[in-house]
């Protein structure tokens, strides 16, 4: 039975780049493809789910195999359609009543996405090849990964870091010491590496990741120039 | 997130740091360890953590930083 792979990266808060990584098969690896199993050339339709939890569930689908090289998932093309957003059944397209607060949305929304919302994303991939007939498709296998999108705050903390590491004649007035900076210095750090940690703690369920990312985003708000 | 090549600097603060460390730890056996030293240890590895994620022209400003302080 195939057992397909992926990688999935995100750039610059607002794409997502999908990768079919399924190794071929091996006695190592009797998932992959070739052999007893169809061969990577076979497929000819992959779908890709992302699950952002209240913000919405989304499918992707595209006539895609591993020789197409990577696949490029873009916020600005996907219509926002929150689960619990008080506009998810206005009957239009989604704007931005009770939208407004979550991060990575424009002001107005405009109905599409401007970036991934922070949290948990579960990367459902399912491939199929032709199926008995013309317009139908058959399953393969799937794949279910949980990645933690961390991109607006990582963006935040990189820029504070950047002011309290200017040169001497362009010193951030955020800090009026050195004890002061030093001090912020250290709990930057503590905010980062917590935030890394959180991206691949696979104890932290998806409660939690929103916790810890409200949390750092509360205190970066408030030493935020 | 991007990474960016820093182009050795993270390298060279690490050859720094580590000879900073070496004077200091000397120092503490003398009982004179310097508060002044560890906080530039510090302000070099910070700077060594978030390089990569910065852009070019970030980078080129914390090198001309760590040059004019540290001589790195």
């Amino acid at each position: 039975m195939l057992i397909p792979d992926f990688q999935i990266t995100q750039q610059d808060c607002n794409a997502l780049i999908f990768k079919d990584v399924t190794p071929a098969y091996s006695p190592q690896y009797p998932g992959g493809y070739g052999a007893l199993n169809v061969d990577a050339d076979e497929i000819i339709l992959t779908k890709v789910s992302l699950d952002l939890g209240i913000n919405g569930y989304y499918s992707f689908e595209r006539k895609f195999n591993q020789t197409g090289g990577d696949w490029t998932i873009n916020a600005y093309d996907i219509p926002y359609a929150p689960v619990k957003a008080g506009c998810s059944d206005c009957g239009v397209p989604c704007g931005c009543e009770g939208c407004s607060d979550v991060e990575g949305l424009d002001p107005d929304c405009g109905g599409y996405m401007t970036g991934f919302p922070e949290g948990c994303i579960v990367v459902k991939m399912e491939v199929f090849t032709q199926g008995a007939s013309e317009n139908t498709f058959q399953l393969q296998g799937t794949k279910i990964k949980r990645i933690v999108s961390t991109c607006f705050k990582d963006k935040k903390i990189l820029e504070i870091a950047d002011k309290l590491t200017l040169g001497e004649d362009c010193h951030y007035d955020f800090y009026k010491t050195k004890e002061k900076r030093r001090e912020m210095m250290q709990d930057l750090m503590l905010a980062w590496t917590k935030l890394k940690l959180t991206e691949n703690e696979v104890n932290c369920d998806c409660e939690c990741v929103a916790s810890r990312i409200k949390q750092i985003g509360i205190y970066l708000d408030s030493i935020y120039p | 997130m991007r990474i960016t090549s820093a182009n050795g600097l993270q390298e060279r603060i690490i050859k720094v740091a580590s000879e900073l460390d070496c004077e200091n730890i000397k120092l503490a056996k003398q009982g004179k360890a310097s508060d002044e030293i560890d906080n530039d240890l510090f302000e070099m590895m910070f700077i060594h953590e978030f390089l990569p994620y910065w852009n070019t022209g970030q980078i080129r400003q914390k090198e001309c930083l760590l040059n004019d302080k540290y001589n790195i």
